[in-house]
């Protein structure tokens, strides 16, 4: 299978809206913040987790994605929900707390929900897994060709809900795709430190489902697993677990001093960033030129730029709204 | 007498679980593999193994599971980076150390990686990858107390293997089973399944029970040793292939032609990469295959019957 260029080429302009989102939250985030570290000051109050470096884990599974199919996400969820195309304007109004983000400005970015895309995350570790097993369940239900995935953390899979979750999937064949997201941390605690086992694919085995390693943070080695992964679900053959060894860039919050890990790892990290890999692979296979790049570059900067400012024009929710959207109003009847 | 050891943790997790009807081997599988392995090392006196230090802890761990049976053992003085290059550093330092056997457990890649350190290696290659054209499938007790007993007799147990070394513009590997180029341009997850990929290769054996591009090349007839054989796929006839592991496909071949040792061929420029041993590796633009005499390959009933 050689892959379209259409599908190599949206999955570097969405690594580019990744990273430069990150960026840009990141430089905001610290205003009025700094001198003394001050988390509930500044535009965006609260924690702040980003995820420069893993880019390529959420755009690999996007060429493979249809309308309808459900993602759940971890407490650092912007790179697939921009992958999975939730509304940039939406998400950033949400992060900055405004009425006309995702959840009227009440979640923050750990908890972005979108009704359509379906997506959904939590800043409860592990939260998602089970909520993307319940959905796959509906897809059953409703005879829908659609598939759910959940994305978590390597530190996750040491959770109960990882292992109910592959147990109850597994027994009923549902359409989901588990994403392990490896970044060797959780927080600041090493995987070795917590972990029983090298590679959380290898629990797949237990469960009688396929287990799939992807050891490089390559955005064509995801698309290719991905892609087998969600047509194989889609196709009723059942769930699998893909686990992707990648970088986080930054650390665990904005503010972490990142003391845990060592300058050699961090240079390391930088060296092999897949911003820089991808696309110079890009520009050898004559896929893009310099000219190409600095369009895509800029496009996606202006869109950036452009769901800041919606979320800097928007009103803050006001008081009296903290009560409402709370309960649904809808009777569902059995 | 000093036998080295490398057991590659992440063979048999590739996108074949997805695509084939293979299944992962875990770390502690392989771990009880290599356990098995020492014990039978362990049957001989007189024997010391060397192994890599690997980050799974997969060496450490058969080595408490053999416990007492296990031979005296030891970690290799490489630096682990937890990547295909262990194998090549452990292999070259066993080579620059005159170890008498050098025990490889993993897939037809880990075999390449060891060949790469040491081409000539007296090699043990015992099976825990995906298709395994290579490796012994055989119990790694025997597998075990065969080789220590083949290093400690002396006995002529090492049968010469052909190897193909692909050379491109981005440099030159080795293939111990198949160098085969694909039109896929990329690295990706690695792996080949899908024969519609396929634009030629060269195949250094003909075993019937091999598995993948090795079945292709068994359905059309025996390979002298010291050969390779080229084949250029596609056209109407097909051979009837174990592409993967409970796949079996009918795969179009339009040519073939057996090559000896020292012979070259130039790659066409317009296909995409070089896969080695089952990996895409290197861009195939500008590319040659060689023929070339591969690493000496243990064989247990010769070693055996010293017994």
């Amino acid at each position: 299978m050689d892959i379209p260029r259409e599908h190599l080429v949206d999955m570097y302009q969405t690594m580019v809206k990744i990273r430069r989102f990150e960026e840009r939250i990141r430089e905001i985030y610290f205003t009025d913040k700094l001198p003394a570290f001050d988390i509930a000051a500044g535009l965006i109050p609260g924690e702040m987790h980003l995820a420069a470096g893993q880019e390529p884990v959420a755009v690999g599974m996007s060429p493979h994605l249809k309308d309808g199919d459900a993602i759940t996400a971890t407490h650092r969820p912007h790179h697939v929900a921009i992958a999975q195309g939730v509304d940039l304007n939406k998400m950033t109004a949400e992060i900055f707390g405004r009425d006309t983000g995702l959840g009227r400005g009440k979640g923050g970015h750990m908890h972005l929900y979108s009704v359509e895309p379906n997506f959904g995350c939590s800043g409860i570790i592990g939260e998602g897994i089970p909520v993307a097993v319940g959905a796959a369940m509906a897809f059953r239900h409703k005879s829908s060709d659609n598939v759910a995935l959940s994305f978590f953390g390597e530190g996750a899979a040491n959770q109960g809900a990882f292992h109910e979750s592959l147990n109850l999937a597994a027994l009923w064949n549902l359409p989901v795709v588990f994403v392990c997201e490896d970044n060797a941390y959780a927080i600041s605690v090493p995987k070795t430190a917590s972990t029983a086992i090298a590679d959380n694919s290898d629990r797949a085995a237990a469960y009688g489902i396929p287990g799939v390693l992807v050891s490089s943070n390559d955005p064509v080695a995801v698309y290719e697993v991905m892609g087998e992964a969600i047509a194989r679900a889609r196709r009723g053959e059942g769930p699998s677990l893909v686990e992707i060894k990648t970088d986080r860039l930054w650390g665990h919050f904005e503010g972490d001093a990142d003391a845990y890990r060592s300058d050699e790892f961090k240079t390391e990290m930088l060296e092999r960033d897949p911003m820089v890999t991808y696309v110079k692979r890009l520009s050898d296979e004559g896929i893009l030129n310099e000219s190409d790049i600095a369009a895509i570059q800029q496009a996606m900067y202006d869109e950036v730029e452009k769901a800041i400012q919606f979320a800097l024009d928007s009103p803050y929710p006001e008081p009296e709204a903290a009560l409402e959207d709370v309960f649904a109003e809808r009777t569902v009847t059995l | 007498m000093l036998v080295g050891l490398v057991a590659n943790p992440t063979s048999s997790k590739d996108i074949r679980r997805l695509t084939t009807l293979a299944r992962v081997i875990d770390v502690e599988e392989k771990a009880n593999i290599v356990a098995r392995l020492l014990v039978g090392l362990g049957s001989e006196e007189g024997i010391e193994v060397l192994g890599v230090d690997d980050q799974s802890g997969l060496f450490r761990r058969a080595i408490t599971l053999a416990g007492s049976a296990a031979p005296p053992t030891g970690f290799l003085p490489i630096e682990v980076e937890g990547t295909e290059a262990d194998t090549r550093h452990a292999a070259d330092y066993l080579a620059n150390n005159e170890a008498a056997a050098l025990i490889t457990v993993g897939g037809d890649g880990t075999v390449r990686a060891a060949a790469e350190g040491w081409p000539r290696a007296p090699l043990v290659p015992l099976a825990a990858g995906t298709n395994n054209a290579f490796a012994l499938t055989d119990e790694p007790s025997v597998v075990g107390m065969a080789t220590a007993i083949a290093v400690k007799s002396g006995a002529d147990a090492f049968r010469p293997t052909t190897a193909v070394e692909a050379e491109t513009v981005e440099g030159r590997a080795l293939a111990v089973i198949d160098a085969v180029v694909v039109r896929n341009h990329w690295v990706g997850s690695g792996a080949i399944w899908d024969p519609a990929e396929l634009v030629e290769g060269f195949v250094t054996t003909s075993r019937r029970t091999a598995v993948g591009i090795a079945s292709v090349s068994a359905a059309l007839g025996p390979l002298e040793q010291g050969h390779a054989r080229h084949l250029r796929f596609g056209g109407e006839r097909t051979v009837r292939a174990v592409f993967g592991p409970g796949l079996i496909l009918d795969v179009p071949v339009d040519s073939h032609v057996d090559l000896p040792v020292g012979a070259e061929l130039p790659l066409g420029n317009e296909a995409g990469m070089v896969a080695l041993d089952g990996e895409r590796r290197l861009p195939a633009k500008a590319g040659l295959v060689r023929v070339v005499e591969g690493p000496r390959v243990l064989d247990l009933e010769t070693a055996l019957r010293v017994l």
